[in-house]
Order: C-alpha cells, then structure tokens, then sequence
C-alpha cells in the first residue's frame, strides 16, 4: 500500500519534471541561424524581363526592377541567381542582354553605362558620364552595337558610343537639351536617336525628335521632328526593326483611325499613311479607337525579314489579340495578321505579349498572348505561325490577393514554353502548360513595404481544451479546468512519446513541420494559403507580421518561418492603393469571438485622398460590415490613439489634415459617435505637431478642441469633419535652415528604471519626456563652406526647444542619409561628416573625422545625482530642462536603418541595431552608447557602474551581426517586438529583403543552456525514484528489526 | 574460656557530635574523620560555613564578568576575518559577516540561558545579582553587531543609497497627451 502511493507519487513528480521540460524544447541554440532567423531575398516589381538563351539547352531570365536591381532569376525555379543592387536614386533605365553579356544604363543625370557578365553577374566594364547643366529629365538609353563590344548609349545630354577598356568615348554627340531621348536604334551605318522634343511656345505640341548619326565617325547626318502629338513610350507607338527592310515608326493618332508609319532615316518624310485596313482586318473606327499596340522582339538581329508587332482591340465588348507582321511586296510596305486570338470574357483586367527568340533551332518562334480575365482567372495561349495554339493553359488566382496581371513574358526551359505573369501588386508567376498552378512564383510586393506591425498570436489551444470548448464552453470558465485539461494534453503527449520508442523510430518532426512549424507547403498554398495561421506559441516568438506595401498588398507572414498566412490587394478604382501605415486596433483577446483588426491607412494614387481599409486580421478579409473607405481628404499625419471605440471594441486612429477652409482638423477612425465620445472621454489634452515634411522652415503645435456641447458628439457620423486643432505654437527654424526629419519615440520611450545607478549607489535621474522630439535640419548648401546639421530637441506640446547643437561639414544625401533614433532618456543618430582638413590641422577637433559619425545624447533630470523633480505628473508646461550629455562615436559603415530591441518589461538591456548598407544587421550593446564613457582609465566607481573606457570607433564585431551570413539588402526599417521571455526581442529588418530574427540583449537568463542535458536530468531522476523504490522497504524493514533487537 | 565477645562495627549510630568515649563504643576507624563524613549535613548551618558562601558568591560574580567579557576577546579575531575576506560582495565574505552579524545577536538571546548556571545558589535563596556582567555582555555583543552592521554598509548591502530605492519610486504620470 504504502510502495503504491510512494510509487504513484514519484510518477507524478516526474511527469512534472518531464512536463515542465517539454515546453523548453523550442529553447534557442547560438547554433540555430537560419532555424530561429529567415531572409527573403528580393528584386522589387521588375520592369522588364529579358529571356536570353545562352545556348541551345541553358536559358536565364535577366530582370532590372523598380528598386533598382538587376537579377539573373532562375527560369527553372525563380530563384536569385545573382543581383546587383544599384543607388537609391540610380534608376535602371536600360538592359539589354546580348552574347553573354548584361548591358544596363541606370542613373538620371549622371548616368552609369555598364556591361555585366550574364553568368557570374560580375561587372565586366563600366563607364559614368558626369552630371551636364543641359540634362533633360527622362533622357537614357543605351544598345549594343552589333558585331562588336560596343556600346551606344544617350548619357546626360550626350550620345556616345563606348568601347570596353577605354576611358573616353570613341566619339560624343552633345545634344543640346533639344528633347529627352528615349530610344536608340541601330543600323547597319548610322544611330537614330529618338525622343520627345522640347516643348516650346511656338511649338506647343508633343512630337519625336530624330538625330541621325554616323556609327563610326560621330558626325551628325541630319535632325527633323515628326509624328505631331506622339510621346516614344506611349500604347499606340510601335519601333519596327528589320535587317533587311530598316527601322520603322508605327503609331495611330489618339482619337483618331489612321495609320502612320515612318522610316527612320527618310529626311523628306516618307510617309506611308493608311487607313483602318492596315492590317488586313476589317475593323469598326469604334473598335480601332480602342487598339493598343505592343512591340515585341525588337531586337532587329530576332527579326532578319519579318518585324512584328501585337494589337489588341475590343469588338463587341470582348477583348481580341492579333499578331501584325511587316513585309514588303515589291516596293510597298505590307502588313498582315498572323495569329489572332479572341478572349471570351466581356471584360478584360489585362493583357500582355511576348515572343521568343527566332532562330535556326526555333524557327517558328511562338508568341504568347495572355488574357486575364474578370472571372479571377488567367487562361494564356502559346501560338506558333498558324492559327491554332500549340500550348495553352489556366491559372486559378485571385486578383484580390495581388491585384491585376500587367504583362507576360514568354521564355523556354527545355523546349517547353513558360509564361512568366506579372501582376501589378507585385507577384511574378511562372506557368507551364496544362497546369493550373504556377511552377513558381516571387512576391516581390513586399520588396516595397512601407510599414508593419506585430500582431500577437494566441498560444496553441491543446486539443483537449478544444474539445472541450467545442462540446461545453462553460467548462473552460475555471482557469484551474483549463490547467488540468492542459496537463492531461501533455501527459498524453509523454504517452504518445514513449510509446512511439521515444521518438527515435517516428517521422522526425521537424521534416514534416519545418522550421515556420507549419506543414510544408505546395508553390500554389504558398501563394493562396487555404487556411491562415491562427495560433502562436508559448514564448510569442511566432507571431503575424502584417505589412503594407506601396504596391497597394497587404500580406501577414509568420515571424518564425515567414510562411504566408493571407495577402489582400487594396484598390481604389481598379489602381492600387498607396498604403503608408498599418496599425493593430483589435489585439488577439483569450476567450473571446471578436477577431482581431489591422486598419490600414494609405492614399489613392488617383485622387490623393486618404484611403482606410479595416481588416480581420487573422484572414485578411474586410471586418464585418466594412469596405475600403475612401476619405474627402488627404492626411497629413496618422497615429494611434489610445482610446477605443466602446461600440467597435476596435481602437482609434487619428488623421490630421487640412480642411478646404485651411483649418487644422484630427480626424478619427472609426468615425462614428461612440468613438468620438471615447476619444474626448480620455484624450484631453492632445497636441500634435505638423510640418511640411522635409525642405519645411518651420514645425507648428496644435492643441485639439473637443467640443464642449456633448450633443455634437452624439451626432457624429463618418462625415463629420474632425476635431478643430488650434494652433499653439510655432517653432521657426533658423534662417538658411531646412528640415530633413523629425524623430519621436514611437513607443520606445517606456523603462523599467528611472534612474541611472552610479557608482556610488547615488542616482541620475532619467529625463522622461514623451512629447521629445528630435529635428534635423539642413544648414547651409552643401556646396558651401558653412554647410552642416542642426539638432532640435523640442518639447511637441509646448514647443520649447530643450536642447540644440550644430554638427559643421556634415551633410544629408540619398546616399548619405540622416538616421535617428530616441529609446528612453537616449537620442542616438548618425551621419555623414564631410571633415574639415582646417579643423584637424588645430586640435584634433571631432569635426575633423571624415566618416559616418554616431552621435548619442543622454537626457537626465539633472547634472547632479540624487536630484530630481519631485512632482508626481510630468507636465511639459512646467518647462524643465534636460541636462544634456553627449558623445560621438565613428560608425563601422554605412548605415541605412537604425532600430533598437524591445523586451516584455525593459528589465533586460537594450541593443542599438544598424541595418548597414552592406547588408549587415549590426547589434550593439547598449552600454557602448553611454555618454558618461570616461576618456580616461576608469576609476573605481566607473568600473563598477560598468563604464567602459572611451573608444571613438565602435567596433563592427562579427559575432554582432545578427543576420550572419545573409547579405540583407537595401534595409529601411527596423521592428522589433517583445516576446513572452524577458530575455527575447523579436527584430524585423526590411526594405528590399525581408529579415526576421530573435535576440538576448542581456543572454539567455531564463532560458535552459543548448549544453543542459536533459537525458541526464531525466535519468537521474529516474534513478533516484528507483533508488527510493528499492530503498524505502529496505530501510523500514531495517528499522522494525532494530525496534526488535 | 575463650571469650564469646564478638568485634562488630556498626555505623547506623554514627552522628556528628559523637565523641569516642572511654567506657566503650564503636571506635572510629583509623583515618576515619567524623567532621569530614558529615560535613555535607552540616556545613550550611555552620559559622565557617557562612563565611563560605561569601567567597563563593564573589567567585560567581568574577566568573560572570569573564563570561561577560568573552565575546569581546573575539572580536579582533572576527575583525582579522573580516578584513581578510575583502569588502566585495561574495560568497565568502557574505558568509563572513553573517557569521559577525548572527553570532552576537543569537548570544544576546540567550543572555539568561547564559549567567543562569552563575546567578542561580539555592533552592529558596534569592539569586545572586549579575546586571552589571549582563549589561556589559550585551554591550559588548552590539558592538559586534554594530561592527557587522558598519561592515554591511561599507560592503553596499544596507539600503542606504537613493539607488536602493530606485525601484520603488513611483514612474511620473503625463496630464498630456502628444502625437
């Protein structure tokens, strides 16, 4: 009896032991990169794809992007091959992709030629035009010269033609800034360079400008204008070349039947004017007013005899394709149609052509023509030179999930034709015949990502507490049921453990889960997930990242895998909605049915008026009742309110904008009368400040009113104008002086200590401001001598300036960003500084530094310790001062990003996180940003309040770097997110990748060490509960022999 | 005739005051001193005796004022000890001064358990005076506990310092609200 309870007693101990150690499983290993971090490595939307065969077998698809990268893509797979990421502002204007070799123009006035190696993506020669006063915006383009190594390319306001290997062109033609030139084209003698001529006054008109020049000498042949009213990049314009028969314009006038086609090179105008007919197909004038044309190969060397071109029109409500091809027959110019195609549907989102390389193998080159239609399906077909298609196929997809399909491309992997679909949401997918999921596909939307933010997860419910909830709901009522339904659930799991051999002969589990601890998906689940994640895990490590995008995507990933859970294309009359910001109004809430919400905020990109969308956050869908709300305004400011709407149960968000009348209101969403109550039930006083963005001369406060009679509010509706904001003060920069950013804490500002701990147990305390604010300004012209930036740190409810300085021969570029962040009583930024050679000369002063240089104020109540404002409410009227200490330090490298860690209660310190230009995601500790960093030996009290001697460089410490091996691209945030361990931060970088990862600023103190052995826990535990059971009726029967003796 | 008489010793009729007499009687045996056998009945109510009990009371008292002074010959020693460990705070020199702190402080505890075997004389009597030997004992222990006491602050155990109370200040409100 006694053995029974003894033994039952020790089972359950350590089921308890084992219990409690199941759930440090997941524990983080310094071993685990790329378990516990992902990277997502991007392009942007490309904006054109070049299929190029490198030889008979191996094709590579070559893409240049609107984030300014050119890619080599795998055709087989989708993957990055290699990619080269250009300037910030250095535009790929051009590719080409000709006999191994990547040709790109990129940059607006000073404009950067290069020749790339197709394969290896390694830069084979480079050639940079400097900037020209004469530059005419637009202007670029560039195109192998045939037969040869050379380039001709419209750089600035020049026309060159390079070589490799040389300097200097082989000749420049100045252009004079006669038009922006768009177009090269090649002849076997000469260059036409083609662009929008100037407008003039006695010359209103749009039209094309033509210079002619010879391609060996340079001498300009001739310059004429032609086409009245046509723009090179416009849909009824089409380029014609041919080897045999020259280059040719075609175009149709807007609004207008006919037909025109020039020669180039014809300086007494040929023209070749036709009618409707000119393709040979009978068309209504209605019909042909609707035509659009598309220039496919225009490669002249793909198009030795027959030059083509595709038109698409409407007939009778229904979309039809054709394919024109150009011949001449005897001395007439002929146009025919070769394929045509008509979609069935009525109405048509978009279309797209494309067409493959021509030659020996591949006579009969194929075109693809792909109609998107209405019904949420894409059908393409593939033609050859007759009328009936050769491969055809169908894409089930959603339009609401990546928005309309804009162009195709049409490229072979082993002689099979795949269409490659681009949709203007971001997705490039690639299709093969006969199969209606994509072989792969690249969301490239999330390479434009604006904002994003963290939404919590429910833990897993175990399947006991679901069963339970499913057949009584009332049972779940009593915490203490639900803790018994939860040990019940794990020792089953033990069972099923144990049973199963311990899990040596069982299906390792993290094959099948994989790292997101979501099951492996297929291309076409990835894509359009059937069913979104609903749970986290225990630490909150797993949760949603919703992201808004400027490509009008909204799409929630999960921060352990980066698996996708749902994705939503928000437009606002069919163009994309510009989204600036998403904010978590309804946080995940135990037992309830309520879902949580994202709002998310942005602007129409045809109207400019602000656009709010509220979404089920867990499914992407619009929230019960609720469409994409298109506002009679335009924001010019958006935050979180923290104040939520009683009826909605849904938080609030605030919208400051300007009415027609010029006043200053806060608008509120969701606008209705119980939010406006909620929100002057705990929002008085609000202050907010405004400004004109970046180049503003001055930052104004505004103090916003509620009105004082309570029926105003009762009457609220979505179309009440907002609250009045009354200007409260005006902070005026200093003459010469322009803003370049405003900083605030965003959250940060929370701590868990307020005070700094010195050496001698005496206290700083921390000057705990919310309403700080941090300004840049742009002093002087950076061509001057007196060039630098200014720091404000004003107080937005008062707007008193707490603190200033000037940093001289600083400066702020694209390349050279200013980059700030404010964390509790701490202002860390960085930037870039010119040095002065004078400065150096005198004293070794700071300014003389020429590098990135970081800057850290700290802010405390005081310069004496132990002194503090005793009052209990901070209130910025009573106007106190910070004392203000500052250091400089020089920064490793370029950073684009700063961010900072954030922990569940603040307690464990704080890292400073770069986002490098390089690619790297730096971590530093907090403590190497104190201020207080003596110059000196430390003394007794440094040392042990932990002050580090003073070092100017911060160290790029390889053992920092949280994104190890993965080159981070183009990084311009940092998230960070507490999770359910103090230890832990959850930190999101993203700008053209995406990187998500999880750090221990102060090490993992209350997680189990990779090295803790829990076999051997688990065994001595077991020995001793046998040690006690073989032991225990020895001893008693020992004691009962000595009772006798 | 043999004598019948036999030689019996009997000592039911010892008493203290019995002197040996001529006619007869038992006879003390050699060595045999009556006053010493039966000192233990009579010595209380004696006039020497009395004379006793003031020695030994002063005997008590100087024993006491050893036990009172004790303590204070280990101080220099758990002074040494203290400064061999070191003011930093660890394991050691923890244990050091809990040793400093807790040992007089458990003694002044037990002050009465102390000077009782001391101050008690007799069943009846009244118990011998000891306050100054008490006093001074305990005296004599504060000062160890002060010592310990002194040795914690100078260590930074004693919530003395702002910083100490850091954690408990209250953080400020903020009457306003600014985006």
């Amino acid at each position: 009896m006694l053995g029974g309870v003894s033994l039952s007693r020790a089972a359950l101990s350590l089921t308890l032991a084992i219990g409690s150690l199941s759930s440090f499983a997941h524990g983080l290993f310094p071993d685990e990169a790329g378990r516990i971090d992902w990277h997502r490595a991007q392009i942007g939307r490309p904006t054109k794809i070049v299929p190029y065969a490198f030889n008979e077998t191996d094709t590579g698809l070559f893409a240049i992007t609107d984030r300014n990268t050119l890619a080599s893509l795998s055709p087989a797979s989708g993957e990055i091959v290699w990619r080269q990421m250009f300037g910030p502002d250095e535009t790929i204007k051009a590719l080409r992709v000709r006999d191994g070799r990547a040709l790109t123009l990129s940059g607006a006035n000073e404009t950067q030629v290069r020749v790339w190696d197709a394969v290896s993506g390694s830069l084979v020669w480079g050639f940079s035009q400097p900037p020209d006063a004469n530059y005419r915006k637009g202007s670029g383009a560039a195109e192998f010269v045939e037969g040869s190594e050379d380039v001709v390319a419209v750089v600035g306001d020049s026309l060159v033609r390079l070589t490799p290997g040389a300097t200097v062109p082989v000749w420049e033609v100045p252009l004079n800034a006669t038009a922006a030139y768009k177009r090269v084209v090649l002849e076997d003698k000469s260059v036409f360079v083609v662009g929008d001529a100037r407008l003039t006054k006695k010359n209103p008109k749009p039209r094309m400008q033509v210079v002619e020049v010879d391609l060996k000498t340079g001498g300009v042949k001739q310059k004429y204008q032609f086409a009245s009213g046509q723009a090179v990049r416009s849909n009824r314009v089409v380029f014609l070349q041919s080897r045999e028969y020259g280059s040719y314009v075609v175009w149709r006038d807007e609004k207008n039947i006919v037909w025109f086609v020039h020669r180039l090179g014809m300086s007494d105008p040929e023209w070749e004017i036709y009618h409707a007919k000119l393709v040979q197909v009978e068309l209504m004038p209605a019909d042909m007013l609707t035509s659009t044309l598309y220039e496919i190969d225009s490669d002249p060397a793909l198009n030795a005899n027959h030059p083509r071109f595709v038109m698409t029109y409407l007939k009778d409500d229904k979309i039809k394709t054709i394919v024109v091809e150009m011949y001449r027959s005897g001395d007439k110019l002929e146009m025919r149609k070769v394929a045509g195609f008509r979609s069935d549907d009525a109405v048509v989102a978009g279309c797209g052509i494309a067409a493959a390389k021509k030659d020996a193998a591949n006579p009969n080159a194929p075109r693809a023509v792909v109609s998107v239609r209405s019904s949420d399906n894409v059908s393409w077909r593939v033609y050859t030179d007759s009328k009936t298609p050769t491969h055809t196929g169908d894409f089930a997809y959603s339009k609401d999930t990546y928005g309309p399909v804009k162009s195709a491309t049409l490229y072979h992997v082993g002689g099979e034709p795949r269409v490659l679909v681009q949709t203007s949401g971001g997705l490039v997918a690639a299709l093969a015949p006969g199969s209606s999921e994509p072989v792969w596909f690249r969301d490239e939307s999330l390479s434009h990502a604006t904002d994003m933010a963290f939404l919590e997860l429910p833990p897993p419910v175990s399947s006991a507490e679901y069963a339970a909830k499913a057949t009584d709901p009332s049972v779940l009522g009593s915490p203490v049921t639900r803790y018994i339904l939860r040990w019940a659930e794990t020792v089953k799991s033990i069972v099923s453990w144990v049973t199963s051999g311990f899990g040596f002969f069982a299906p390792s589990s993290a094959d099948a889960v994989g790292a997101s601890g979501q099951a492996a998906r297929t291309v076409a689940e990835e894509l359009a997930p059937g069913s979104p994640i609903v749970a986290g895990d225990h630490f909150g490590f797993r949760k949603l990242s919703v992201f808004g995008t400027s490509t009008g995507v909204v799409a929630a990933l999960s921060t352990q895998g980066g698996s996708r859970s749902w994705t939503r294309f928000l437009a606002d009359n069919g163009t994309a909605v510009d989204i600036e910001n998403v904010f978590v109004t309804r946080r995940n809430q135990p037992m309830s049915s309520s879902a949580p919400l994202v709002t998310v905020v942005g602007r129409s990109r045809a109207s400019g008026n602000t656009v709010v969308a509220v979404l089920n956050a867990l499914t992407g869908e619009f929230a019960d009742g609720s469409e994409l709300a298109v506002l009679p305004y335009s924001h010019a400011k958006v935050f979180e309110l923290p104040a939520v709407d009683t009826l909605s149960n849904q938080q609030l968000v605030g919208l400051v904008y300007r009415d027609p009348e010029n006043q200053t209101r806060l608008g509120i969403w969701p606008s209705t009368a119980s939010a406006a109550k909620a929100f002057c039930a705990v929002a008085e006083p609000v202050f907010f400040d405004l400004n004109d963005g970046a180049g503003s001369t001055d930052l104004r406060g505004f103090r916003v009113e509620c009105p004082a009679d309570e029926a105003e509010l009762d009457s609220w509706t979505e179309g009440s104008s907002g609250f009045v904001g009354r200007e409260q003060w005006r902070f005026d920069l200093p003459a010469g002086e322009t803003l370049v950013s405003t900083t605030g804490y965003g959250g940060a500002q929370s701590t868990a200590l307020l005070g700094r701990v010195l050496g001698d147990r005496s206290v700083l305390y921390k000057y705990l401001n919310p309403h700080l604010i941090t300004l840049a300004t742009r002093v002087g012209k950076a061509e001057s001598s007196s060039h630098g930036i200014g720091i404000y740190m004003v107080d937005r409810v008062t707007g008193s300036l707490l603190y200033s300085t000037v940093h001289a021969n600083a400066h702020v570029t694209a390349k050279q960003p200013f980059l700030a962040i404010q964390s509790e009583n701490r202002v860390i930024y960085q930037f870039w500084q010119e040095g002065s050679p004078a400065a150096a000369g005198s004293t070794g002063h700071s300014d003389a530094v020429r590098g990135y240089v970081t800057v850290v104020a700290d802010l405390y109540e005081s310069d004496k310790p132990d002194t503090r404002d005793e009052s209990r409410a901070f209130s910025s009227y009573d106007l106190l001062l910070p004392h203000v200490i500052t250091e400089a330090f020089v920064a490793p490298e370029a950073a684009s990003a700063l961010g900072v860690t954030r922990t569940g209660s603040n307690i464990s310190t704080r890292d400073v996180v770069f986002g490098l230009a390089s690619g790297k995601l730096l971590s530093l500790p907090d403590q190497m940003f104190d201020a207080r960093r003596p110059k000196r030996a430390a003394t007794k009290d440094e040392q042990a309040e932990g002050l580090v001697p003073y070092a100017a460089p911060l160290a790029l410490d390889p053992k920092r770097v949280l994104s190890h091996c993965n080159a981070v691209a183009g990084i311009r945030q940092i998230r960070a997110a507490p999770t359910h361990l103090e230890s832990t931060s959850l930190v999101a970088a993203y700008g053209l990748d995406l990187f998500f990862t999880r750090t221990s600023p102060s090490g993992t103190f209350d997680q189990l060490s990779p090295s803790f052995s829990k076999v051997n826990l688990v065994v001595t535990t077991l020995a001793l509960a046998v040690g006690c059971l073989l032991g225990g009726p020895m001893v008693r029967r020992k004691l009962t022999n000595q009772a006798w003796a | 005739m043999p004598s019948t008489a036999r030689v019996y010793a009997d000592f039911t009729s010892l008493t203290k005051h019995s002197k040996p007499t001529a006619r007869g009687g038992p006879i003390d045996p050699h060595g045999f001193d009556a006053a010493l056998a039966s000192s233990a009945s009579s010595a209380v109510s004696s006039g020497s005796a009395h004379k006793d009990d003031q020695t030994d009371q002063m005997l008590r008292a100087k024993k006491a004022w050893e036990v009172a002074m004790g303590p204070a010959k280990t101080l220099p020693m758990q002074a040494f000890m203290a400064w061999m460990s070191g003011t930093g705070v660890s394991i050691f020199s923890i244990l050091i001064t809990a040793m400093i702190l807790m040992t007089p402080l458990r003694t002044i505890m037990t002050v009465q358990q102390t000077f009782a075997p001391l101050e008690r004389v007799a069943k009846g009597r009244p118990a011998l005076d000891l306050t100054m030997q008490k006093a001074a004992f305990v005296a004599i222990n504060i000062a160890g506990v002060l010592f310990a006491v002194y040795r914690l602050s100078i260590m930074g155990l004693l919530p003395t310092a702002s910083s100490d109370w850091l954690a408990f200040i209250p953080a400020k409100t903020y009457p306003e609200l600014s985006f």
